[in-house]
């Protein structure tokens, strides 16, 4: 059983990604795939199921809570949503990344 | 995600319940996991499904995008971080299948350890209560000791008299309360029972100074009517804890006293080293004690002092007190407080633990518990060695199983914990069951006593409990590590390919592995010998002149002061003989000072003159007897003639020889007439007779010559004399008419039941039946582990040279060859086990032959019974398990797979 888990930058970055679709409205595990997928491809190349154990590492640090609701199509789903620490961290992590990606297009720019 | 809120106190909080719920609530987590991907799934396939996809097309799109259900459970479990747990639980899982195919093993395993952690633990709490606890009263660590020093100031912590302390309470009194005891054996009577037992003899406020509390009653305060205090024991023992006790009266030597007290079951007296079981006040002791120095005279220092300070009184202010009084006694009494040269006694009071453990005594109490510690410490080392074996054999049989793991990428660190898993199995049930009998016993200990302990607190010790138990696991999983770590050190590539090839140098055992066999054969050897040599000293002591010990009854008798003085005394035991000796099937009554078949044993200096006029001076065995002595313990008289009543009367001067001895004072000699000096000419005595050798007479020790001189025995006030008489038949009715007419004596004499020497004997040597019973169970033990461990031995000499003996039997090796290929190593580890179990076994022969009668015959014959019994049975198991060498086909052992 392979133990290494995805790259940090990925696993950083789809974290994000998790955290800001939660920070539009409280949402089941397939639909974050869902909104994830459509906003970016690639974060996802590993499969959907990789939600999962973003959702439980964000969930262990406190960024997001879930409970136990009814999907749109009238079945049992657990709803993941962002908690105060995760808007928090949120908006860091954007501050973050736009720095980043700022001083990259800078960079780029430059040559 | 750079910016990090990790240790946010609400991140933190997440990261605890989230680790704790996939802990606890494993399941509930995986069908919750589960729930959630069927929910994915079913989704991503309805969304197909409405994109236009086939059932079956739909469901294989979804599966996927997913991106494989399995690796996300697994890649959650790891997002939980539980993993080392849920590691640990499989490894103690699997350890737990393996051992519950080894149940015997297991249990003994436990059991061993489990014996030796309860008996260290109480060798630890009794060395740690004999040594660095207060007494067991309240506030025993402000209790002080006071002492009487000798004249030069070279013993500090000598004893007072009861003077000298009515003079100190009277000086310190505005500053502690002070108090005395002193040890007496008294006989005291309920009913028909009579207990000759020690007491001690106590200074007014002795109680109150200890501020202990009476179960029943109230302690005495002044002494103006004969009260006693009883012990918990004797209150147990001898009135059968009757709460209706306080005012009864019991005879205490033939003296009515009232019982006003009984002590709390602790309290045993403020002599760490010996228990006393009743107490009364110094004062009385006239009414009980012909002779009044415990009380009267100055001189007399036989009293321990404590004293305890009033509110808050310095110890300084108390030796001020002392040493004003000492300096007024060293004035007024030179006689006993001053010596020649003018140098006085000082006296000086100082913390009653410090005081204890400054005079470190070697008493038999040290021995006792120094003995059980190395004893449980022994028990624990053989527990070490049987896990480390246990660990060595399946080691070994297991090489290929570590090889492929290793080789398929598991770390040597996860293969060491699910070994160190399998050890823990062992150790910690074994360590909990230790302290729950440690604790047990020390429960049973402190409320009831079952033996003589003196004052000790023994209450379990919690931190040093922990401390053993503590140290003892991580001596145990040492222990199962260490074979367990030179399994992981396998060659991948040699064990693979089916096991070390022996090279040019034969197969070594290693080290470790060949020197646990060698401990537990020696262990194994060295415990059933010691069983099997107290069992045949015994049942040699047993057989030799049983069947006179069975015709003789003996009696325990001892002479109260109101039997009056010697001459008195005299008569009354003859009395007493003669009416014994008139009961109807008597045939014969006297008195010795001892039994010389074992036990109490005097000595004497004699010299003797050779025919050559050479003097010689040697210790020889003695024993003191009564005239028809010999009638009664049927040893018939060789030349001369017998004691008679008037030889004691007059004190004469004479002594009869058994024939040995007369051969070794006076070889080729006629005995008869020849004279000795004895005690440094203390005295001379003639030789009036000759008598055969009693029957299994051991000399008392090495130096000692065969054969007895036997002195005529005068009885004395106050003495302990064996009384003897013949009867071969109807001894059970015989010992009550004897008790009976006893009992008339009863203000003079104490006597227990009569009872034959055989019994007394038996009953004298319970100590070594004890030790030959627990050596025997020890034994057991260790022959179980020592074939479990050579059986795996063999398995892994088998296992290792598998090919080897597959090519040979192909080449026709016949099976005798193939046999003493896969046991020699067997052999040779089991002979060098046994050599040295033999020498061990030798050494502690000698302590034995000291307690129990042995002849270096029996010695030699027990030795070598028990090296030669472990070597069949060893080799029987070791054949067994070479069975399966014999069995290896060719054709399987060279498969390569």
């Amino acid at each position: 059983m392979p133990r290494e888990t995805p790259g940090d930058v990925l696993q950083g970055t789809l974290d994000l990604l998790v955290l800001k679709t939660l920070a539009l409205e409280p949402m089941h595990g397939w639909g974050i795939a869902q909104r994830i997928q459509q906003l970016s491809e690639d974060a996802l190349a590993v499969g959907q199921g990789s939600v999962y154990p973003a959702l439980v590492r964000l969930q262990n640090r406190g960024l997001i809570g879930n409970e136990w609701g009814t999907s749109e199509n009238n079945r049992r789903a657990r709803y993941y949503h962002i908690t105060a620490l995760g808007k928090r961290q949120l908006n860091a992590e954007t501050e973050d990344w736009r720095r980043y990606a700022r001083a990259v297009e800078l960079i780029l720019r430059a040559t | 995600m750079r910016r990090d809120l990790r240790w946010h106190p609400r991140a933190i909080g997440a990261a605890i319940r989230g680790r704790l719920r996939a802990l606890f609530a494993r399941g509930a987590i995986e069908r919750e996991i589960d729930e959630e991907i069927r929910f994915h799934l079913d989704m991503e396939i309805d969304k197909n499904i409405k994109a236009g996809m086939t059932h079956a097309a739909a469901h294989r799109a979804a599966l996927v995008a997913f991106g494989g259900v399995e690796r996300t459970t697994e890649s959650h479990r790891d997002a939980r971080g539980t993993r080392f747990v849920d590691e640990t639980i499989a490894d103690i899982r699997y350890a737990a299948r393996t051992l519950a195919r080894a149940p015997t093993f297991v249990v003994v395993s436990v059991f061993t350890l489990a014996v030796a952690i309860a008996i260290a633990s109480a060798g630890f709490t009794a060395t740690n209560a004999f040594l660095f606890r207060p007494l067991p009263v309240p506030h025993g660590d402000q209790l002080l000791a006071v002492f009487t020093s000798d004249f030069n100031g070279r013993e500090q912590h000598g004893a007072s008299s009861y003077a000298d302390i009515v003079d100190f309470q009277r000086a310190a009194d505005s500053v502690a309360d002070l108090a005395g005891e002193t040890r007496v054996m008294l006989a005291v009577r309920a009913n028909e029972n009579v207990t000759f037992t020690q007491g001690a003899l106590v200074t007014s406020r002795y109680f109150q100074t200890l501020r202990i509390r009476p179960v029943l009653g109230r302690f005495p305060v002044v002494p103006d009517a004969p009260t006693i205090v009883l012990g918990h024991t004797l209150w147990r023992r001898a009135f059968l804890a009757d709460s209706s006790i306080i005012g009864r009266r019991v005879q205490v030597n033939g003296q009515p006293f009232t019982v006003a007290a009984v002590a709390p079951p602790e309290f045993r007296g403020i002599n760490r080293e010996i228990a006393v079981e009743f107490w009364m006040d110094a004062a009385l002791s006239p009414i009980v004690l012909r002779h009044d120095n415990m009380v009267r005279q100055r001189g007399y220092r036989s009293y321990r002092v404590i004293a305890r300070l009033r509110g808050a009184q310095s110890i300084d202010a108390l030796n001020a007190r002392l040493s004003s009084v000492a300096g007024r006694l060293f004035r007024s009494y030179p006689d006993v407080w001053r010596d020649t040269t003018g140098a006085g006694r000082t006296a000086r009071a100082m913390r009653e633990l410090d005081a204890h453990t400054g005079s470190m005594p070697r008493t038999q109490l040290v021995l006792l518990v120094a003995g059980a510690l190395a004893f449980g410490f022994g028990l624990l080392a053989i527990a070490c060695t049987n896990l480390a074996s246990m660990q060595m054999a399946r080691a070994a049989s297991r090489r290929r199983e570590i090889a492929t793991r290793l080789a398929l990428g598991a770390g040597r660190g996860r293969l060491v914990r699910q070994l160190l898993a399998e050890c823990s199995l062992i150790a910690v049930p074994g360590i909990v069951l230790g302290v729950i009998l440690a604790l047990m016993a020390a429960a049973l200990v402190s409320r009831y006593r079952p033996i003589p302990l003196p004052s000790l607190d023994m209450n379990p010790d919690w931190t040093g409990l922990a401390f053993v138990a503590a140290a003892l696991l991580i001596t145990v999983l040492i222990f199962g590590l260490v074979p367990a770590l030179q399994a992981v050190r396998a060659d991948v590539l040699t064990d693979l390919k089916g096991g070390a090839q022996p090279g040019a140098d034969g197969l070594r055992i290693g080290g470790v592995r060949g020197g646990l066999i060698v401990a537990q054969v020696a262990s194994s050897v060295l415990f059933t010998a010691l069983a099997g040599l107290i069992a045949f000293g015994l049942a040699h002591s047993a057989s030799q002149g049983r069947d006179q010990a069975r015709k003789v009854l003996v009696t325990r008798v001892n002479f109260l002061p109101a039997a009056g003085d010697d001459r008195q005394t005299e008569s009354l035991a003859n009395e007493i003989l003669a009416g014994i000796h008139s009961i109807p099937g008597v045939e014969a009554a006297s008195a010795s000072a001892s039994i010389p078949v074992r036990g109490a044993r005097w000595s004497v200096y004699a010299e003797t003159r050779s025919r050559e006029g050479e003097t010689k001076k040697r210790e020889l065995d003695v024993v003191y007897v009564r005239p028809s002595y010999f009638d009664v313990v049927g040893i018939p008289l060789v030349r001369g003639r017998d004691f008679e009543s008037r030889d004691i009367a007059a004190e004469a001067r004479v002594a009869i020889v058994s024939k040995a001895m007369a051969g070794v004072l006076w070889p080729g000699e006629d005995a008869l007439g020849k004279s000795m000096r004895l005690n440094d000419g203390a005295s001379t005595a003639e030789v009036i007779g000759v008598v055969a050798d009693p029957d299994g007479f051991v000399p008392a020790t090495d130096r000692s010559y065969p054969g007895l001189v036997y002195l005529p025995q005068p009885i004395r006030r106050e003495a302990e004399v064996m009384f003897q008489f013949r009867a071969p038949r109807g001894q059970a009715a015989i010992a009550a008419r004897v008790a009976a007419q006893l009992r008339r004596y009863e203000t003079r004499i104490v006597a227990p039941p009569a009872m034959t020497i055989d019994e007394y004997l038996d009953r004298a040597l319970g100590p070594q039946r004890i030790i030959a019973r627990a050596s025997g169970v020890a034994a057991a033990f260790q022959v179980v582990l020592a074939i479990a461990g050579l059986s795996g031995l063999v398995a892994y000499v088998t296992a290792l040279r598998r090919r080897e003996i597959g090519i040979r039997t192909a080449l026709g090796a016949t099976r005798v060859s193939v046999l003493r290929l896969v046991l020699r190593q067997g052999v040779r580890l089991t002979a060098m086990g046994a050599a040295i179990g033999l020498a061990l076994s030798g050494i502690v022969a000698e302590a034995i032959a000291d307690t129990v009668s042995m002849t270096p015959a029996v010695v030699a014959s027990g030795l070598l019974l028990a090296a030669a019994g472990f070597a069949v049975i060893g080799m029987i198991a070791m054949v067994l398990s070479a069975r399966r060498a014999l069995g290896v086909s060719p054709a399987a052992a060279l498969r390569v797979d």
